[in-house]
């Protein structure tokens, strides 16, 4: 096997691999919905995160 | 009924504190890495401007040439400027910024606090190690990735505490969507460990020398499929990441399109991958692989520009907020020049752009788009926007982030516009032939004198941007003074309906009776419950099944040379070579010539008897790593063998005084090279290491054992020829020892470069 084909084979194995993580992910982002509600998500980001009484931090 | 009316309202806020849990914000991990952030910066783009000097000439064409220090060669602080900024300034940022935005989007402290001053201290340890070793000259040569193997062990460590910490806390978040910034985050892990892994497989030939298992032709593939994905997953995703959660915060309105973004994220993951070839446009690699970089170069363009109109419309009708906001000014102009770099690189993709962008200065002016406005300028934005957050005050001074804005700014402009004239001016005279077809211009003193302005451009420019930087530091730390730490913000939030525990999860699936099929169904369904779990299966089993079916493969293809007459270096061409990498001679001087005729007529053409000078891949399979390079600020010398043969003693004046033969070059001297005698006592150890598994390069036993007197006998042969060249040069002294100098082996390293494919015997 000539040097240029196996280190295609190399590299292309490594890039599969990323590529099959991705699919992986991306059908888990589907099936577990995910993708259902897309207008939210945003807004809420933008909500900064109610304070809590300091009685209450002890909690935490 | 008013008495009625407030009992229910305490009944309600008792039961809206019942469902609430009381948690903490960790801001001190942030905090940390925000300051490391700016530190190290200031750091590497101090460096960057050193350098920047030194290209101006400082130390050979003016300024004292006492500046020649050994460890202060533009070789070795070319890779310590690189990695500050690509991995300590930048690294730093993106930790900083995953760690503040992360337990923000999943409502959740991060998972180990442990783990997060682990990677916080082991970042800054690597750091350190790098300041050290490279310009002591300990370094792999391959670019973005000098760092030797005990350092390398030690990233691949630190990242997984990294990309640990991220995944535990998304375990146990209490947001159930997993908004888009992440994804880039979990890219940006899987990624680079991938990058990191694959392109550091190296055998040590001792506690700091390693060589390279790729070898010439396969190792500039795997170098640049690392270099540009590096690009693409530590100074692009994570960025995004950033933008998509720190633009809209800063804007105070929602990201423009959220389906556009996830259709962002997903394009560049699919398709960043595939365009690394594109570094290596007519050289030997196989003209197929250089055509499928370019075709995924070019498709990249299209998400890249949907990604740049998302962050810039998420300002819709809060333009006016640009005006007096300091955070969104760095923002509008980072997102701008990301959408710049990335039309400039698939362009710069292109074969006919790409031979006249490839090894000039225009990479450089590229590259620097992208680092110091997309990436810098991202990071500046969210220093300012989250110091102030963290110590509950305001910026200290808006006039003086404004005042780094427009330095910063104006220093991109006159940095890269310098380097465009630079890459201009090289393409043109390197690419000109006169009317008979003779290369117009043969001298490449006369091309070099030519960018001594823009050059100087370049240092004014990275100036104003380090000055910048400074008054970064300043605004950052009296922010910091008038404020107060909030080392643990508390904060409450509604818990994540719970999944049952684990156990009990695997406990019902080991009680699943039936016939075998059905056993294996229930832990399958196991398997993808946790998502997380399969992807982490799924990749490291792909990655190490792949390297362990195809690495025998590349083994057996580097055994057999493929051109009969080239043979692997000798015992002291090989320690040439080795102080060749340690000097970084590689930082400026390209070891390919490519397949253009501009390249062979001005490279070797004259010398070849007949056949074209361009490198063959076959001439390559003995050099780990590969010395291709990938600027050419010096002439190419993969054919110096052949064109200085004739002048016997030049090597030697040149690396003196690169003056004596060279009259206005700005390399510097190495007198070191000609005051140390070359260490061999590791040399057999070397040689062992290259001629054992997986790399077996044809060294004899014979050779091994006597490496030291084969090199001597070679070293005593250099030295007579130096000897009678230069007796009666009144320029020059020639030490009574010298056949015991390192320069001895470099000029023999030197004299060996691409003589193997004509030779006779």
């Amino acid at each position: 096997m000539g040097d240029a084909v196996s280190i295609y084979l190399l590299v292309v194995a490594v890039g599969l691999g990323l590529f099959a993580v991705a699919i992986g992910g991306l059908v888990w982002l589907v099936r577990t919905g995910q993708l259902e509600d897309l207008d939210t998500p945003p807004l809420r980001m933008l909500h900064d995160d109610c304070p809590a009484t300091p009685k209450e931090s002890q909690h935490g | 009924m008013a008495e009625a009316a407030s009992d229910a309202a305490v009944h309600h806020e008792e039961d809206h504190k019942a469902v609430l849990d009381t948690f903490s914000y960790d801001n001190r991990l942030p905090m940390w890495f925000a300051w490391a952030t700016i530190i190290w910066g200031i750091v590497g783009m101090l460096v960057g401007v050193i350098i920047a000097v030194q290209m101006t000439g400082l130390g050979s064409t003016w300024g004292p040439k006492v500046l020649n220090q050994e460890w202060l060669g533009f070789g070795r602080l070319r890779p310590l400027h690189t990695n500050a900024v690509i991995f300590a300034f930048t690294g730093n940022a993106i930790f900083a910024g995953v760690y503040y935005a992360l337990q923000r989007l999943l409502k959740a402290r991060l998972w180990c606090d442990g783990l997060g001053w682990f990677h916080f201290w082991g970042w800054q340890l690597i750091i350190v190690a790098a300041a050290v070793t490279l310009p002591l000259g300990i370094s792999t040569s391959k670019e973005y990735a000098e760092l030797e193997w005990p350092i390398d062990i030690a990233i691949a460590a630190v990242w997984v505490a990294f990309g640990a910490n991220m995944i535990g806390t998304i375990f146990k978040r209490r947001e159930r969507h997993l908004y888009v910034a992440i994804w880039f985050f979990l890219a940006t892990f899987l990624g680079i460990a991938m990058l990191h892994i694959v392109n550091s497989l190296a055998v040590p030939a001792g506690i700091l020398k390693s060589y390279s298992v790729f070898a010439g032709q396969q190792d500039a593939l795997v170098q640049w499929w690392y270099g540009h994905n590096a690009v693409a997953f530590f100074l692009t995703t994570p960025i995004l990441g950033l933008m998509y959660y720190y633009l809209p915060k800063a804007a105070g309105r929602p990201v423009f399109s959220y389906r556009l973004s996830i259709v962002h994220f997903w394009s560049l993951v699919f398709i960043y991958i595939w365009a690394g070839p594109h570094h290596l446009l007519h050289t030997s690699l196989p003209v197929w692989a250089q055509a499928v970089g370019t075709v995924f170069s070019i498709i990249l363009w299209a998400p890249s520009w949907g990604g740049m109109v998302n962050g810039l419309l998420t300002l819709r009708g809060a333009f006016d907020k640009v005006r007096t906001d300091p955070v969104l000014k760095f923002y509008v102009l980072s997102v701008t020049f990301y959408g710049m770099s990335t039309f400039e690189g698939p362009m710069m993709s292109l074969r006919e752009v790409n031979a006249l962008t490839h090894n000039t200065d225009w990479t450089i002016g590229h590259v620097h788009a992208g680092a110091l406005g997309w990436v810098g300028f991202m990071c500046f934005g969210m220093l300012y926007w989250m110091i102030p957050k963290l110590y509950r005050t305001k910026l200290k001074s808006v006039p003086m982030a404004d005042l780094h804005f427009w330095m910063a700014s104006l220093g991109i402009v006159l940095y890269v516009i310098s380097m465009y004239a630079a890459g201009a001016i090289q393409a043109a005279m390197w690419f000109k032939f006169d009317a008979s077809g003779i290369l117009a211009y043969p001298d490449w003193m006369a091309i070099l004198r030519e960018l001594v302005w823009p050059y100087i451009g370049r240092a004014v420019g990275g100036l104003l941007y380090l000055t910048g930087a400074v008054l970064c530091l300043w605004n950052l730390i009296a922010t910091a003074k008038q404020g107060q730490p909030v080392e643990d913000e508390t904060v409450q939030a509604p818990p994540l309906a719970r999944e049952k525990p684990v156990h009990q999860v695997v406990g019902e699936a080991a009680a699943v009776k039936g016939n075998v099929f059905d056993r294996m169904t229930a832990f399958h369904s196991l398997v993808e419950r946790w998502p997380f779990a399969l992807i982490i299966t799924a990749s490291i089993s792909l990655v190490i099944g792949g390297a362990f079916e195809i690495i025998p493969n590349l083994v057996q293809g580097s055994l057999t040379p493929r051109i009969e007459t080239v043979k692997p270096y000798t015992p002291l061409e090989l320690h040439g070579r080795d102080l060749y990498i340690r000097e970084g001679c590689n930082s400026c001087h390209t070891q390919m010539v490519r397949t253009l005729r501009a390249d062979t007529a001005r490279f070797g053409d004259a010398h070849m008897g007949g056949v074209p000078a361009y490198t063959r891949a076959g001439e390559d399979i003995y050099d780990r790593p590969f010395l291709w390079g990938s600027k050419r600020t010096g002439p190419d010398l993969d054919r110096e063998g052949l064109i200085k043969n004739n002048l016997p003693g030049w090597h030697y004046r040149h690396m003196l005084d690169p003056q004596l033969t060279s009259a206005g070059s700005i390399m510097p001297g190495y007198p070191h090279l000609y005051d140390y005698a070359s260490d061999l006592s590791d040399l057999q150890a070397r040689m062992s290491t290259l001629a054992g598994a997986p790399m077996y390069t044809p060294y004899s036993e014979a050779e091994i054992t006597n490496a030291e007197a084969l090199a001597a006998e070679q070293a005593a042969e250099v030295a007579g020829r130096l000897r009678k060249a230069l007796s009666g040069n009144a320029e020059v002294t020639v030490p009574d020892d010298l056949e015991d100098k390192e320069i001895v082996a470099m000029i023999a390293y030197l004299e060996r470069l691409g003589t193997d494919l004509t030779r006779e015997d």
